[in-house]
């Protein structure tokens, strides 16, 4: 136990050196966009692993409930409502989809499982295509134009992040959390031992519903415009598997690494090499998944033992 | 409010579209029920399919069902390969990995061929485009028609050799019961591999078909892949007769559904099955007709 | 305590070195100056993002080969960066953001497709930055006060009814049906929207000549559009509106034209003469109308220039994609020389005044509405066999043919 809590100080004491950045380069505001992007990636990641790494039910879906809390801010945000008191809102919009969805799909087994939130992802985006009145339909839907300072969204999206990740490391070390494990291991015998696996899916799954559906409410306040195509698209949801995959899956760290990895070398990318970006991002994930299916989780452990070996 | 000749003209069209969808669907349904793996990368080859059977009928006039065939060979090859050299390092680790590594396939693919044909649409026109067979007062897209002949004598062949050749019967078994395929001495590494060229093979001959009726960039594939996974969940995922079946419940559910409803909201109907099926009757229709027989 | 020393150390290098690699950016050098544009370069609207990288290109070189952009007393290079946001929102706002804090342009070029340009569009007026676009039509991107965007594309909804006016004209003429029925399917987009906005209002406001039988959008990349063109059927309609973007309009017209199907009045909004749907429908594009922001067949010497220019350069007749991008970014270059300075707020003013003769667009002016919109209007062409186009409206033009109506019955 003693040697948790040096590494559990890593967390806050890295949160409290990024929370600094505004204060120390608060023109930088470059490196603050890329933080605000980076830390959503990272709290989506972070929520979609309690139930895709934790638990093993990988969704291809979460674009749904991102697209859902991103809707609910806008709509309140249209009439009046200050944007940050909508996010938990649109958290709760995307939590209660989520028990819709999920009591149905979750007694699926792991590839029906995926196939089905992709068909329900996709099904909410045409959906919101079509249904005019409320989103906007394919005209997407056009913003208030005054919004937060850079600073002040950079720090939203940090809290977004550490909140996530505070609430996921409570979930890895509590008895809920070693439930998903075993589940994941083994349904059956979990069961058989006591474990409540559906009732533990379902909250891990409206847990980490919850979480990105109060991201989407952010960071649609910072793109001021909505429009079904990219907030329930299936890149959406692909990317939050992605992350998780090249992080680590199941790990604690895996997803913040894979986040900050993801975006930044995507960011990147498309900066320097507008006609091959695809093509690079494509060849380095294939090296990626080729050398360490671990994702860069595994490959620090690896090196770490490497070291620990050598000393 | 809509007369009988307009609901069998629906009818015929949709039949014709059920053959598309079960041709485009047929590779993601071989791969799947081999080797359990969604192949995200389907659309990039189909993509790849359109694009080769356009440079054959550039350079050697070669009609665009014949450039589907000459695909058969050349994209099997391509899908061992892919095989060999990618796909089986990551099976033994997690599922999703070999996934997410056909997905990079996927934009590794779209970029090559917008680097080599740029982003334009493309079509191809033959002598017989745009004729129509009038048949009984109704017409029929002559194209149409062609691609689901071809596909229907295809599928057929492909159903004979799945049940009479060794190979068809070892990969059926595969399908069936991994654990026991191999218990019974089959190789499964070779059959994964067999099944990936032929999976690979089917996208590029769709893709050639493809080509006969729609324009296409590098983008193309992507809407039908999705509403394959419909199909293939549809007919069963590890029935591959099931496949024709899923395609004509699909095609008929759509284009009848249009009659009645937004034809903006065609899709939904594609996704709403998809989610219903998978709960309702996982096994797809396979399943039910067992169930039936038991 | 050396264990989370490291651990932190490691979980700190990595997104510190990848920072360092992404923020590391250079600033122009004297005398350059910078101009992005974040265009569709994959993905869905790729091919006429290509098109529009094009129509920059080819107005940026002209400046920097005539020596430069000469700003007061100082001539620049122009250095134009073109990013590719795969026609995803998302990418393409954050990518033009990135364009202004990382590699600090000067000025914007716009993206392609209405929404891209809707999610691009609240960047400008952060930044101070002018933005000029030529890429999006939807009325909505002037409706939300930003003071930094420009825009040279007419509205679909003037497109939907500058189509209404004219058959009306052809009415008057006794050419089509008093009233004629209409039957109308728009692409369930932002664009299919204003188009089918424009032509019920217009429907309503004239109910003697005009009644519409079938309302109906669909979705994007549609498979079969039989049961939908059995509607149109149904319906009997004398007039066949549709507004589609290229691949669906091939898939559709197709269908049409095999199920034998006729109306005496066609068009696909702004499809039929493109090179592209030539080439795919071949004589079955014949005697389509179209209303176009710009057409090769205009004979004012500008377009004439122009269109020979392409045509040496890539070898293919140009569209009006090349046309608007290629007047969009030379407008904005008439913006910077008015101002006399390279400050935002400057140019943005003279871009407010300025009034660009011998422009390619129909009536010769590009000038702009107090809320950014250009003052514009739209051609009216219909297809003829061998390739080419008659301009049919409007009559003042000294182009304009009479357009032959009712169609011809197919063979």
């Amino acid at each position: 136990m003693r040697a948790a809590r040096p590494a559990a100080l890593a967390a806050p004491v890295i949160g409290i050196l990024l929370a600094l950045v505004p204060v120390i380069a608060p023109r930088n505001v470059s490196l603050l966009n890329l933080g605000f992007f980076t830390f959503l990636y990272v709290a989506r990641g972070v929520a979609w692993n309690i139930l895709g790494g934790f638990a093993g039910y990988i969704s291809f879906g979460y674009a749904a409930f991102f697209g859902l809390g991103a809707y609910t801010t806008a709509l309140l945000w249209l009439r009046g409502w200050a944007p940050v008191a909508t996010y938990p809102l649109a958290g709760l919009v995307a939590a209660a989809f989520s028990l819709v969805v999920g009591a149905p799909t979750l007694r699926l087994v792991g590839p029906y499982f995926s196939i089905a939130t992709i068909g329900v992802g996709e099904a909410m985006r045409i959906l919101a295509l079509n249904l005019d009145r409320v989103t906007g339909g394919a005209s997407g839907l056009n913003l208030p134009t005054t919004v937060p300072s850079k600073g002040w969204f950079y720090t939203a999206a940090l809290v977004c992040a550490a909140v996530s990740f505070a609430i996921a490391a409570g979930v890895r070390r509590s008895r809920f959390g070693l439930g998903l494990q075993a589940l994941r291991m083994d349904q059956e015998a979990a069961e058989s031992l006591g474990v409540r696996t559906a009732l533990f899916k379902n909250l891990a799954h409206i847990l980490s519903a919850f979480l990105v559906g109060a991201c989407g409410g952010l960071e649609a306040t910072y793109l001021q415009y909505l429009h079904p195509d990219s907030v329930f698209g299936f890149t959406e949801s692909i990317s939050l598997v992605l992350i998780t995959l090249i992080g680590g899956l199941g790990t604690l760290w895996g997803p913040v690494l894979g986040a900050a990895v993801f975006y930044a070398v995507q960011d990147y990318l498309l900066a320097s090499y507008p006609t091959l970006h695809l093509l690079v991002y494509g060849v380095l994930l294939i090296l990626i998944l080729l050398f360490e299916p671990k994702g860069l989780a595994g490959l620090a452990a690896r090196l770490w033992r490497r070291m620990q070996v050598s000393r | 409010m809509y007369t009988a000749q307009d609901l069998i003209s629906v009818g015929i069209s949709a039949l014709l579209t059920a053959g598309l969808y079960a041709v485009m669907s047929y590779g993601l349904a071989i791969i799947y029920g081999v080797m359990k793996v969604i192949n995200l990368s389907n659309a990039g080859f189909v993509m790849l399919g359109a694009f080769l059977t356009l440079v054959y009928f550039q350079q050697w006039h070669l009609d665009p069902i014949l450039g589907a065939f000459l695909n058969l060979p050349v994209f099997f090859v391509m899908g061992w390969l892919v095989y060999r050299l990618l796909v089986r390092r990551v099976m033994t680790a997690l599922p999703i990995a070999s996934l997410l590594l056909l997905f990079a396939l996927w934009l590794v693919v779209q970029n090559v061929a917008l680097l080599i044909w740029g982003s334009e649409d493309q079509s191809i026109i033959t002598a017989y485009t745009y004729k129509a067979l009038a048949l009984l007062g109704f017409r029929i897209s002559l194209t149409r028609l062609l691609v689901f002949g071809v596909a229907l004598a295809v599928l057929t062949v492909l159903h004979y050799g799945l049940g009479h050749t060794y190979i068809g019967k070892a990969l059926r078994a595969t399908v069936q019961d991994p654990q026991a395929a191999l218990l019974v001495g089959i190789d499964t590494g070779r059959i994964s591999a067999v099944a990936f060229g032929l999976g690979t093979a089917f996208a590029g001959f769709a893709g050639g078909l493809l080509a006969l009726l729609f324009s296409f960039t590098p983008d193309f594939g992507g809407s039908f892949q999705l509403k394959s996974f419909t199909i293939i969940v549809l007919g069963g995922l590890e029935n591959l007769a099931g496949v024709t079946v899923g395609a004509a419940i699909l095609a008929f559910a759509e284009s009848f559904a249009v009659l009645f409803m937004r034809a903006s909201l065609q899709d939904v109907v594609a996704y709403a099955l998809l989610v219903v099926a998978l709960i309702v009757m996982p096994g797809g229709v396979a399943q039910l007709l067992a169930r039936s027989r038991s | 305590m050396m264990r989370w020393v490291r651990s932190g150390g490691v979980a700190l290098a990595v997104p510190a070195l990848l920072l360092a690699l992404v923020t590391g950016g250079q600033p122009a050098a004297v005398p350059e100056i910078s101009i992005g544009s974040v265009l569709p370069l994959s993905g869905a609207f790729g091919s006429s993002g290509n098109y529009f990288k094009q129509g920059y290109s080819m107005a940026i070189d002209d400046v920097n080969n005539a020596g430069g952009l000469q700003v007061g007393a100082q001539k620049y290079h122009i250095n134009l960066t073109i990013l590719d946001d795969g026609s995803d929102f998302t990418r393409s706002r954050s990518l033009v953001e990135k364009l202004v804090t990382d590699q600090h342009v000067n000025f914007l070029l716009g993206g392609y497709d209405t929404s891209l340009v809707e999610a691009q569009e609240v960047v400008p007026d952060q930044y101070q930055i002018p933005y000029v676009e030529g890429g999006g039509a939807a009325s909505d991107i002037f409706k939300r006060g930003y003071k930094y965007i420009f825009g040279t594309l007419a509205t679909i909804y003037d497109m939907g009814t500058i189509t209404m006016d004219y058959l009306a004209f052809e009415i008057g003429n006794g050419r089509l049906p008093k009233p004629s029925t209409i039957a109308v399917v728009w692409e369930n987009t932002d664009h299919g929207k204003d188009y089918v906005n424009a032509v019920v209002d217009e429907a309503k406001a004239h109910p003697d000549l005009f009644q519409i039988v079938l309302n109906q959008s669909f979705q994007l990349n549609g498979t079969d559009f039989s049961p939908l063109l059995q509607q149109v059927k149904a319906s009997n309609a004398a007039v066949f509106l549709s507004d589609a973007h290229l691949p669906d309009f091939i898939t559709m017209h197709r269908q049409y034209l095999q199920a034998g199907m006729y109306n005496q009045f066609i068009t696909y909004g702004a499809r039929g003469p493109d090179q592209k749907g030539r080439q795919a429908l071949g004589p079955g594009a014949d005697y389509l109308v179209a209303a176009l922001w710009w057409t090769p067949a205009l004979k004012d010497p500008a377009s004439q220039l122009f269109t020979e220019r392409y045509m040496r350069e890539y070898h293919a007749i140009p569209d009006w994609f090349q046309a608007l991008s290629f007047e969009t970014a030379r407008v904005l270059v008439r913006g910077i020389q008015d101002a006399g300075s390279l400050n935002g707020p400057a140019v943005r003013d003279a871009l407010a005044k300025v009034v660009l003769r011998n422009s390619l667009l129909p009536g010769g002016v590009i000038r702009f509405q107090p809320n950014g919109q250009v003052i514009g209007s739209y051609v009216m062409v219909q297809t003829t066999p061998g390739n080419t186009v008659r301009i049919i409206w409007p009559k003042k033009l000294p182009e304009a043919r009479d357009a032959t109506l009712p169609l011809p019955h197919p063979q």
